[in-house]
């Protein structure tokens, strides 16, 4: 921290008329390092006549969510870069996290927020006004970015999961009732391709991130810091249940297998190869942009569950807005990302620029997100999802090298649906590589109990 | 004119005037033309050396290094001396085994493959009675022009199951529903790729080589009576050796260090991992989890190999010539 505050302090002195942001500086430096409340913070946010720059790694183009930003703001000026999204990007964060070049703010998903936080490079905001907040934000999401201690970036977008299905098809097999249980689904997919040989029910994609969904919304959990140890929970009795119904949908031939939200997968969505499949809310969008032929006969309804009854939800994907440690302007960097997520009208330019669901109680109330989709047939799938943002279960955690796992878990989710294994085995070898991985960083890990 | 030695001699007066010792002499003006020639090396030596020795010697370094951190890891970590333990784990890992395995079986298939169609077209071609050569010589050459990763997309497209045609025609044919992507499959719908890529090319190595065969020993071999066959055989391919010899050896490499078209397949079908081949798995290790030190044991392995295998290649090839 003090490293990172020393340049600060030092060029101003040789350009006087900058005196004054090297005092904010050291006042920042003493409450970020001491502890004292936000407000003093708030003043290294630059003048209209001398205003900070800050540079924001985003791959959504929020370009005029931030020309509103800084028509209010007249003593920040952002500098947007829109970036290739997910792991090119963060293979640069990463880097320049290592040269001490980072930008001032980025987006990074949640699931990979742990490890950008165990590299050291993301600053614990908590100080800077974030733990003011906190009850603005959806239970689950804000858990997703408040841990080890400090609160590392606010949640941007949730992704709320819905039982996606082309109703015609459904209607056209006989599958008459939306099924709200993944047992009555496994038994509709097993009638539904009896009836229909060459179509599939459900998908069975070798996606490491709906396994993820699927074993959050049985209450398992894949990651638990338990003290100063990771418990590591790919083979816990819920993962084994989800792997058990998922692999006996593959034994009896009735899942389609491609994975999901690539091309082929796509293809068979469009062409009724598939008929429905368990889904987050930004699914939608890329419905109507990848299988259009397909316009007015899908539905969402709400997840199936795994008890009868029941009302637990996962999510599948999510975004949120860090700011990076070495930022020159941290204040300023701050102030910007709770504008972004708090601000009414940035809500609603978030949505449509294409963020996805708001992690906010009050963005989640702006009427852009209440309202028919045509796509759907004039279906409003609103109260589906925002339910399903509020029965997601709370304490799914991420580990702190989530990369790997998806590459490593991807592969071997490949290799079982490929007919090499299971998808239990699958499970069994990530326990082992993870515990091996995360052991030889010097991590401490262990099987949960 | 200025000779060499004049050049020399002028520009060392002093060893000059003492011809009584010539031996001490050229000595002198052997060291004076070193510093010269180290002169016109030196601007190469130094970019060789900044960007191609210091990368390689620190890829190299960082192959011995590590993160280690302690307790739930979300602390900052720091970087130690890992040893061997990089190497270790590199060799120990069935991804990376699996990985040499498939780039094994991908060169049995792909470099007789490239350069046997390689050296048929040239053959062809250089017989002078096919009409338009210059036409099919670009038409062969045409799909090396087009970026790898382009010829990746378009041929991931045509292997789609639900898109290929090639499915349509060998269901038509009645081999049943043949998935050009599935896991067995893949390997040969990869090959096929590079095949196309790379046979144009290498074709046009040969030609280039065959064109610099002198007419006279074609009309000397015809009035021996020698067909265009056995011409082919007795005069052609023997003097192709050198560029045969060539060829393959970049074909090795080539394979070894196979990564543009599985990265774009992997993105249509799960067959394709991201630990396909070794290279894509060193790709993966650094740009999607971060951990440049492990790529780096990868990349010096892999180097190694292709080292080897090159000199083990060309040991075998002179030595057979040597005979």
């Amino acid at each position: 921290m003090i490293k990172t505050h020393l340049p600060a302090v030092w060029r101003p002195l040789r350009a006087p008329g900058r005196i004054a942001a090297a005092l904010c500086a050291v006042a920042l430096l003493a409450a970020g390092c001491g502890g004292s409340s936000g407000s003093s913070a708030s003043g290294n946010t630059g003048t209209a006549q001398h205003p900070v720059t800050i540079t924001v790694w985003d791959w959504v183009n929020s370009s005029q969510a931030i020309s509103l930003f800084e028509k209010s703001h007249p003593g920040i000026r952002v500098k947007l870069d829109i970036v290739p999204a997910g792991a090119p990007t963060y293979a640069k964060m990463f880097a320049a996290i290592k040269a001490g070049n980072a930008p001032d703010v980025g987006l990074i998903e949640l699931d990979t927020l742990p490890q950008f936080v165990a590299t050291g490079g993301l600053l614990n905001i908590a100080n800077y006004g974030a733990d003011e907040i906190k009850n603005q934000f959806v239970g689950w999401a804000w858990n997703q970015v408040s841990f080890n201690g400090g609160v590392y970036a606010l949640p941007l977008s949730a992704s709320p999961i819905g039982y996606h299905f082309n109703q015609t098809l459904l209607k056209k097999y006989g599958i008459n009732t939306v099924p709200t249980t993944y047992a009555q689904l496994a038994a509709d997919a097993k009638i539904y391709h009896e009836r229909n040989p060459s179509g599939y029910l459900i998908d069975v994609p070798p996606n490491t991130n709906y396994l993820a969904l699927l074993t959050w919304q049985a209450g398992g959990r894949w990651f638990t810091a338990k003290g100063n140890t990771w418990q590591v929970g790919f083979t816990s009795p819920q993962s084994h249940m989800v792997a058990n119904y998922l692999q006996g949908l593959i034994n009896n031939g009735d899942a389609f297998t491609d994975m999901s939200f690539l091309t082929p997968w796509y293809q068979g969505l469009a062409s009724g190869e598939l008929a429905s499949f368990v889904g987050p809310q930004w699914a939608d969008a890329l419905l109507a942009q990848q299988v259009g032929s397909q316009s007015g006969k899908f539905r969402v309804a709400e997840a199936p569950q795994w008890v009868a009854g029941d009302q637990v939800d996962g999510q599948e994907g999510g975004g949120s807005l860090a700011v990076f440690k070495d930022t020159k302007y941290p204040a300023a960097a701050y102030t910007f990302v709770q504008w972004m997520l708090t601000n009414p009208q940035a809500q609603v330019l978030n949505y449509e620029s294409g963020y996805g669901w708001p992690t906010t109680t009050s963005g989640a109330k702006i009427p852009q997100l209440n309202q028919p989709i045509p796509y759907f047939g004039g279906q409003n799938p609103d109260a589906i999802y925002t339910k399903s943002n509020q029965t997601t279960e709370q304490n799914w955690q991420w580990g702190p090298n989530y990369n790997s796992v998806s590459t490593d878990l991807n592969n071997y989710l490949a290799q079982a649906l490929s007919g090499h294994g299971t998808i239990w085995q699958a499970l069994q070898q990530e326990e082992a590589t993870e515990l091996q991985e995360l052991k030889s960083q010097g991590i401490s890990a262990e099987a949960a109990s | 004119m200025v000779t060499k030695d004049q050049f020399a001699a002028a520009a060392l007066p002093a060893a000059a005037a003492r011809p009584h010792r010539p031996h001490r002499r050229r000595q002198k003006a052997g060291n004076s033309l070193t510093w010269r020639s180290a002169g016109l090396i030196v601007p190469f030596a130094v970019i060789f050396f900044l960007f191609l020795i210091l990368p390689i010697g620190y890829a190299v370094y960082q192959s011995f290094l590590g993160q280690q951190s302690s307790g739930l890891g979300l602390g900052p970590s720091t970087t130690v001396f890992a040893g061997l333990s990089n190497y270790w784990s590199a060799i120990t890992s069935p991804q990376f085994g699996a990985g040499i395995g498939r780039i094994a079986i991908f060169g049995l298939i792909n470099i007789p493959l490239t350069i046997g169609l390689a050296l048929l077209f040239a053959l062809i071609l250089d017989a002078s009675a096919i009409p338009c050569r210059g036409l099919f010589r670009v038409i062969y050459f045409l799909p090396y022009a087009i970026p790898g990763v382009v010829g990746g997309i378009l041929w991931a497209f045509l292997y789609q199951p639900q898109l290929s045609p090639y499915s349509d025609m060998l269901s038509a044919l009645g081999a049943g529903q043949v998935n050009l992507l599935s896991t067995n499959m893949v390997i040969w719908s990869i090959a096929n790729i590079v095949v196309w890529e790379f046979a144009g090319y290498n074709m046009l190595i040969l030609t280039a080589t065959l064109n610099a065969i002198p007419a006279e020993q074609y009309e000397a071999a015809r009035i021996d009576g020698c067909g265009r066959v056995r011409e082919a055989i007795r005069i052609k391919i023997p003097q192709l050796r050198p560029a045969l010899v060539m060829t393959v050896l970049f074909a090795i490499i080539g394979t070894l260090q196979l990564f543009n078209e599985p990265l774009v397949l992997s993105l249509v079908t799960k067959s394709v991992t991201t630990t396909y081949t070794p290279n894509f798995m060193s790709y993966t290790e650094a740009f999607s989890n971060d951990d440049y030190y492990f790529a780096a044991a990868i990349s010096v392995i892999l180097a190694v190999i292709t080292a080897a295998l090159s000199f083990i290649f060309l040991t075998v090839v002179n030595r057979r010539a040597a005979r």
